[in-house]
């Protein structure tokens, strides 16, 4: 419950005054005119009411004013104890000349943070990096293998070539070549063992000397110089021969010409000619047909039998018609010691008949 | 013959709704020299200030004075309401004027006032 009255109570006093050389003064301050101010005199006294006279030396002597205060804000008073800074904390506020070296909060706070995070840090300690310093080798350098860090090489590692090496390429190739050589070598041992083989034969082998050699050379060189028919002219020459034996005819056979002086030639004038050969025609009408002659024919009998109703008209090696050729009668036959195809014509009517009888020479 | 004025103590506002202002009757004290009045409250945070305000305009003949000046008095500090329940005493002495409100400016929060007032005169 609070009380409030009306009219509110005012204090009222008359102003202080005070001597100042022997005048009486009035005690004010005077925010306008500050040189007008004239405070209210104070005097420090002993326990027994002397007057001290006093230093503002801060202790330096005796007499020296000690002022205890209190530091605080509207909150309470100044937080001096040590621990985590609060809102009661004193802040130090640093001369706007102090030297740029100094480092802002910002800094600080920044610095402190960083701090903070490396304390987090798992850092090795000594004990640890001397354990694993100990599981070094003692020095850089090529070492035995009892001396040396055991390493295993990634599963995907990949080491250069050194400079001159050969490279995959070129040892693959080596190898094919190198098989082939193997392969080759095998069939040049077998082959050598055959040579040899044929070698121990042929020592046994009675071979030309070099004086046979040199005759056989010899008689080559003679040889050379012979002028030997060569194939084209011996070609020519057969061509100007028969065929083949036997008797042909005469286009086809060697022109000869009997020794002026031959001596007679027996004839048998009974050796006949074989008539095995004959031909008949009997659907002869005013178309010309023909009798071919048979190989080695030199005549022929040919007849028209007395059957016929018309006369028919026969030439030989050409054809026969009614106007060309031998007219010959039914029932009439005739002979002929020539050979060649005969032609035969019906002067009219059909179904004519001409029986030939070849005389061919055996 | 002595003589004395009173008023006995009577509510002139019997429960504001502190949701909003709240202005009391006014009373008459053309011929009494104190007041005094008792406020209390009880809400939900109500927040405000307590006026008392005077006039010397006849507020009883509203049609002569539609428009009465009220004038608050000074009571040198704030007369805050604040808290859920609470109470304020005012003892106003010497009143010169002639008609006397109380007059409660919200500002936030909802309750319920109560305001009872009495008066006397100094003298016998």
């Amino acid at each position: 419950m609070a009380q409030f009255t009306w009219p509110p109570i005012q204090t009222t006093s008359g102003p202080i005054q005070i001597l100042v050389d022997g005048n009486p003064t009035t005690i004010q301050t005077d925010t306008g005119t500050p040189a007008n101010t004239v405070p209210m005199p104070v005097a420090l006294v002993s326990g027994g009411g002397v007057p001290l006279d006093v230093a503002n030396d801060y202790g330096a002597s005796a007499n020296a004013i000690r002022t205890a205060a209190q530091i605080g804000n509207a909150t309470g008073a100044a937080d001096f104890d040590d621990g985590v800074i609060g809102a009661q904390t004193l802040r130090v506020g640093i001369a706007s000349d102090q030297l740029a070296t100094l480092a802002t909060e910002a800094t600080a706070a920044a610095i402190l943070a960083d701090t903070t995070a490396l304390a987090a840090v798992d850092f090795a300690t000594e004990a640890t990096l001397a354990a694993a310093s100990a599981k070094l080798p003692a020095t850089l350098g090529q070492k035995t293998g009892a001396n040396s860090l055991a390493v295993v090489l990634a599963s995907d590692t990949v080491l250069p070539n050194p400079t001159g090496a050969a490279t995959l390429a070129e040892q693959q190739a080596q190898t094919a070549l190198l098989t082939t050589i193997d392969a080759d070598t095998g069939s040049i041992a077998t082959s050598t063992a055959s040579t040899v083989t044929e070698l121990q034969t042929l020592n046994s082998v009675d071979f030309a000397t070099e004086t046979t050699s040199a005759a056989i050379l010899a008689d080559t060189n003679a040889l050379a110089a012979v002028d030997y028919a060569t194939e084209t002219t011996l070609a020519a020459a057969s061509a100007k021969l028969p065929a083949t034996l036997g008797q042909k005819a005469m286009a086809a056979s060697l022109a000869v010409v009997l020794a002026s002086d031959q001596s007679a030639i027996p004839v048998d004038v009974n050796a006949a000619p074989s008539t095995a050969t004959f031909d008949q025609i009997t659907n002869l009408t005013t178309v010309a047909q023909t009798f071919t002659a048979p190989a080695n024919a030199v005549g022929f009998k040919i007849q028209a039998p007395s059957t016929n109703t018309q006369n028919i008209v026969w030439r030989v090696n050409g054809t026969a018609t009614a106007t060309a050729g031998i007219l010959m009668e039914p029932g009439r036959s005739e002979d002929f010691d020539a050979a060649g195809n005969i032609s035969v014509y019906a002067v009219s009517g059909s179904n004519q008949v001409v029986t030939v009888q070849w005389k061919v020479r055996p | 013959m002595a003589k004395k004025n009173a008023i006995e103590p009577f509510a002139v506002i019997a429960a504001g709704d502190m949701s909003g202002d709240i202005t009391s009757a006014f009373t008459d004290i053309r011929y009494l020299d104190n007041v005094a009045y008792t406020v209390s409250w009880d809400g939900t945070s109500p927040a405000g200030e307590i006026l008392v305000d005077v006039t010397m305009d006849d507020v009883q003949n509203s049609a002569q004075n539609p428009s009465p000046l009220w004038t608050p008095l000074d009571f040198g500090t704030t007369i805050s309401v604040s808290g859920n329940t609470g109470n304020h005493i005012l003892n106003l002495t010497q009143l010169g004027f002639a008609f006397i409100r109380l007059r409660y400016d919200r500002t936030s929060g909802t309750g319920t006032m109560r305001v009872k007032i009495e008066s006397k005169s100094v003298g016998s």
